[in-house]
């Protein structure tokens, strides 16, 4: 059992999830090999993993009478963008998403104006950072890291929640999917990445608060780090790797990935 | 006459009535939604699966996303949970309308079939158990093929294996992604809005949406009456 909270050599952080991997699902989680090098390049995903989605829980409050609805809305926006890669009827992001929050609007019998679906759409742009990230994402460039961002969500640079937040400037490139006309977890996105930066998969760390992001980073062959916020923990099935690194916050993912860049 | 369309079942929800399981949910978890959280997690992780090309049974996904459900809250579960959520799942009864309502679109000449993600042995469980098993000519799961739904090789399985064309099939199904995936193939489909799923208003739509099964069944039978 220990090993799996140790990969190689290197302690991994593993917070609450340590526990996690000791559950009944122990004998058939398959680590993954350690992240020996340091990674080329840190591929971010944002909605989330960086920005805190939660504040809007209010406009769902005040639409449906449940803040908690935020996350069933982002939860079904997935599904039907995997949907749409899946089926190969490529259909832009935010189109999704607003459908979405009108087909939850006439399942819970709650009328969705235009106002609110341009109120998502404003607040989605406002997302704020998490407490640790700009602090993690400044010591992470300092060391000398290549950094980029890849969304489902369309590229805004000049604008957007990272340039909202000051962090814009962190990032080399901010990658869409909308670009390949695949959403996350394909593989056409990952490899994306790949080609624009002149790296090989193998050379791509992932870094997401979402396990089903990483399975697909994992299967073109990036390395993947979970940031295992509250409400986050890993997707253990048999035969799938585990993320190489699982931390509670990025500000511990920063400080390994760090000490990588310094060995 | 026009050749009627060969009729393909989705079975989880559509068929049974998953709010049955809403009392493990509420045992392990302690509250009821937490069984429509589980449910629209493992759906999305079977599409995640899917598209990353990572082909994990549906029921292994589905105990897995229960455990990953626990582990966010710090509640533990034991191998006697995931063994109720595997009985449970696989003795969910029919909706009341559902047996009369597939003996009706029977009587008026349709052929039957299904097409799950669950294992045929889970299915044929499922449906032995609510006694509509005889029901259906033949039964498919999309381990046949290691594609789970929506994804094209799942109802492309069901066209070659029954050697027809996608445009003499129609899907039955409550899941949005479900006919999504049907229409994009070529497919006709009809939803049923069935508690807590409901029309998107993006992408290929049902040409049929009704209520439950009845309503369904009747909209069907007089589309195709037209045909004759």
């Amino acid at each position: 059992m220990s090993d799996l909270h140790h990969v190689g050599r290197r302690p991994v952080l593993a917070g609450i999830g340590a526990a996690a991997l000791a559950g009944f699902f122990n004998s058939s989680a398959v680590r993954a090999q350690a992240i020996d090098r340091p990674p080329s390049v840190l591929i971010f995903d944002v909605a989330e993993s960086l920005l805190d989605l939660q504040v809007l829980r209010p406009l769902f409050q005040r639409i449906f009478g449940d803040g908690a609805m935020v996350d069933e809305w982002f939860g079904e926006a997935i599904l039907y963008s995997e949907s749409a890669t899946l089926t190969d009827t490529f259909t832009p992001f935010g189109e999704l998403g607003a459908g979405v929050l009108r087909m939850l609007g006439r399942i819970h019998n709650v009328s969705i104006s235009e106002a609110d679906v341009t109120e998502l759409s404003k607040g989605l742009a406002l997302l704020p950072p998490h407490p640790d990230i700009p602090d993690s994402l400044r010591k992470l460039k300092a060391a000398g890291y290549r950094m980029v961002t890849l969304t489902d969500s369309p590229a805004t640079p000049g604008r957007g929640p990272l340039q909202a937040a000051g962090l814009a400037d962190l990032f080399e490139q901010q990658f869409t999917a909308e670009t390949v006309r695949r959403y996350k977890p394909a593989g056409e996105t990952y490899q994306m990445v790949a080609q624009a930066t002149g790296t090989h998969l193998s050379e791509l760390c992932m870094i997401a608060s979402h396990p089903w992001d990483l399975i697909g980073a994992r299967a073109a062959g990036c390395s993947t780090v979970l940031i295992e916020r509250l409400g986050v923990a890993p997707l253990i099935v048999p035969g799938l790797e585990q993320p190489q690194i699982i931390a509670p916050t990025l500000a511990e993912i920063a400080t390994q990935l760090v000490q990588l860049k310094r060995a | 006459m026009t050749k009627l369309p060969l009729i393909v079942f989705d079975v989880n929800e559509t068929l049974l009535d998953l709010q049955t399981m809403e009392p493990i949910f509420e045992r392990v978890f302690g509250e009821k939604r937490a069984m429509r959280l589980w449910f629209a997690n493992f759906i999305m992780y079977s599409a995640a699966l899917t598209v990353a090309g990572c082909y994990v049974p549906f029921t292994d996904i589905g105990s897995a996303v229960m455990k990953m459900l626990a582990d966010t809250q710090g509640i533990k579960i034991d191998n006697a949970d995931k063994k109720e959520l595997t009985e449970k799942f696989s003795t969910m009864p029919p909706h009341p309308e559902v047996p009369a309502a597939l003996r009706k679109l029977r009587v008026a000449g349709f052929r039957l079939f299904t097409l799950t993600d669950n294992l045929l042995e889970v299915q044929t469980r499922q449906l032995e158990h609510g006694g509509i098993v005889d029901l259906f000519e033949r039964r498919f799961s999309a381990d046949g093929v290691k594609h789970h739904k929506p994804s094209r090789q799942a109802y492309a399985y069901v066209e070659k294996e029954l050697g027809v064309g996608p445009s003499q099939l129609c899907l039955i199904a409550c899941h949005t992604w479900d006919t999504l995936g049907a229409v994009a193939a070529g497919w006709e489909a009809a939803l049923i809005k069935r508690v807590g799923n409901d029309v998107l208003g993006v992408g290929p739509q049902p040409q049929i949406v009704g209520d439950d099964l009845n309503d369904v069944a009747d909209q069907l039978i007089a589309r195709h009456k037209r045909d004759d």
